[in-house]
């Protein structure tokens, strides 16, 4: 049989691309999103360490778009319960960006892999996030 | 009690959202920060706030706080700014922003009182995070305004109102919120709760709430009965640790299991390994559960009776509609349909009851058309004050499908698409309707029928 280095390499590409897929998704952390909504949270005080080692790591995360959120747009809130109906406390949610496309408004659960981002972040003297996470896209 | 503890609780706000959320007092209180240094010392009133209120600290004494020199028009100004973000902001900020004018005192009152109208319609329109927040005001008028909104059961923020005003429970008020324990909104009744855990007031009037239906209000009384030198509630937390019970996609059980671990934390040394991320049999569970189950006993005794609507329970086969409404004057209810022609009534435990062969694909009859609907989104109308959701399994090991229907605290004509209506007839047509001793099925389907109303108008 003759060695055929196209075909040899076309091979390893078509093995390899699923694989580094799977390898990224392995190196996420499943996180359970009442673990970092539930928290005791006071402005300015340090939020508690099982919340803290999981800042700047990849994760993987089940939870619901909040209602409300708006279509078009590339950052929505993530929660852990679908209705927290119109009630939005800084703790209670998962500022997510979209790297790619726009929201189009979900029901039901959904798991999101990213990186994910942790501390307060201020606007005009209010914090207005806790927690962010970046994702290529959520479907 | 400790506020975090309370904190612990408030956490456990978002499963059942819960608790049309538990607009938890604490977690009222576990925001105030430096920022809400004002709260209710009240002094010279003969309706003192009850001692060692966490919010107790009068402007100006909180070392944290830096000196406020700013003038009277600056203060005034800045008290005007946070009012309208705390009605019009973004919702993240706007319990922020309704607690930093708290901190201002007299300036923050005065500038409410110019606002908060005669009526009750006048002050809902202040937003639920103004509302809540007035309950850390000193101002007899304000707080009268609540209690008088708490009466109200049209007033679309009674959770919020009661909230606010058991930040700092009077000891002069043992008898409202007593009346409130009863309240057909489980939040009301958990806030009531803990406001007369705070209040230290006769265990005997929130003892029979350990076999509420809503496992948030079981919590507060647990937690009230633990602070108040009663730790046989630790068995009541425990129990959440076993839950393994899920609503539809959604693992209310593990999410009690987080939120109790969190709780149970503060009254136990430490948790002997147990993980609420992981399922209570996971071996390291199992073996945690032992231990705690020992700790609890040497600190409380033997386990007492625990009415079955508090033990933890599992999985349910066959889920297969649901519908799901949370509305802020009709309160919350969570019903399932399964294969086997069961009505399940409640999260976590529910109450099973039978109906009659073939029910189930009945309505999964109308169900599947329902869902054929060529439709554009799966949502209608805007969160705030009401909602239902129609969850339906189509074919075995899909995940639920779910329609929702929501609502701010106004009226909205026809909101509901008329193409979903037959099946939520369909649904409450099916639910039992007579009296009963038990309060989760006490005319049930009038009950349902009222809460649906309040969201989506048209459903007579």
């Amino acid at each position: 049989m003759r060695f055929h280095l196209g075909t040899f390499l076309l091979g390893i590409l078509f093995v390899a691309t699923p694989l580094a897929v799977a390898v990224g998704a392995f190196d996420a952390e499943d996180v359970e999103i009442e673990v970092l909504t539930g928290i005791e949270y006071r402005r300015g005080r340090a939020l508690p360490s099982e919340v803290t080692e999981l800042n700047g790591k990849e994760v993987r995360i089940e939870g619901y778009m909040a209602l409300g959120t708006i279509e078009g747009a590339t950052v929505f809130e993530f929660v852990p319960e679908e209705c927290e109906c119109g009630r939005s406390k800084v703790q209670h949610f998962i500022e997510v960006t979209l790297l790619n496309g726009v929201v189009t408004y979900e029901p039901g659960r959904i798991k999101l892999t990213g990186k994910l981002d942790i501390g307060e972040k201020e606007e005009d003297g209010f914090v207005v996030s806790l927690y962010r996470l970046e994702v290529e896209q959520y479907r | 009690m400790k506020s975090s503890t309370l904190a612990a609780i408030a956490a456990l706000a978002l499963t059942g959202a819960t608790v049309a959320k538990l607009l938890s007092i604490p977690e009222l209180e576990s925001d105030l920060g430096p920022e809400t240094a004002n709260a209710a010392e009240d002094a010279g009133s003969t309706s003192k706030p009850v001692a060692g209120a966490d919010l107790a600290s009068a402007p100006g004494t909180d070392p944290e706080l830096p000196q406020d020199d700013r003038t009277p028009e600056e203060l005034k100004a800045e008290a005007e700014r946070l009012l309208n973000s705390a009605q019009n902001g973004r919702p993240v900020i706007r319990g922020q922003a309704a607690r930093r004018l708290m901190s201002l005192g007299e300036v923050a009152d005065e500038a409410l009182l110019a606002v908060v109208g005669k009526t009750n319609a006048d002050l809902a329109k202040l937003g639920r995070d103004l509302v809540e927040g007035i309950g850390a005001s000193n101002n007899a008028v304000l707080r009268a305004r609540l209690w008088q909104a708490s009466a109200d059961v049209d007033f679309p923020w009674r959770p919020a109102a009661v909230s606010g005003l058991a930040i700092a429970p009077r000891e002069n008020e043992v008898k409202q919120f007593q009346g409130l324990l009863t309240d057909r909104l489980s939040s009301v009744r958990a806030v009531s709760v803990y406001a007369w855990g705070k209040l230290a007031a006769d265990d005997q009037a929130i003892r029979p709430l350990l076999e509420d239906p809503d496992h948030l209000v079981r919590q507060q009384v647990a937690v009230a009965l633990i602070e108040n030198g009663h730790p046989e509630g630790l068995w009541w937390i425990f129990e959440e640790l076993q839950r393994t019970d899920n609503f539809f996609d959604q693992p209310t059980g593990r999410q009690a299991r987080i939120s109790a671990a969190r709780l149970l934390t503060k009254h136990v040394d430490d948790m002997a390994g147990y993980n609420g991320s992981r399922p209570p049999d996971h071996e390291k569970n199992v073996e945690a559960l032992g231990v705690l189950r020992k700790k609890i006993t040497a600190l409380a005794g033997e386990r007492p009776e625990i009415a079955d609507v508090a033990t933890a329970s599992g999985p349910i086969a066959g889920e297969r509609l649901g519908i799901e409404v949370r509305s802020c004057r009709e309160g919350e209810y969570f019903l399932r349909w399964t294969d086997d022609d069961r009505l399940l009534v409640g999260q976590g435990h529910p109450l099973a009851i039978q109906l009659a062969e073939g029910m189930t694909a009945a309505l999964m009859a109308t169900a599947r058309p329902t869902y054929a609907t060529e439709r554009e989104g799966s949502f209608w109308g805007e969160p705030g004050c009401d909602l239902e959701q129609v969850h339906v399994v189509l074919d075995d090991g899909d995940r639920p499908a779910t329609l929702i229907v929501a609502k701010g605290p106004e009226p909205v004509k026809d909101l509901r698409p008329a193409f979903l209506d037959p099946l939520v007839r369909h649904l409450v047509r099916s639910l039992p309707d007579t009296p009963s001793l038990d309060p989760r099925m006490h005319k049930l389907q009038t009950r349902v029928r009222a809460a649906l109303n309040a969201v989506g108008d048209s459903f007579e």
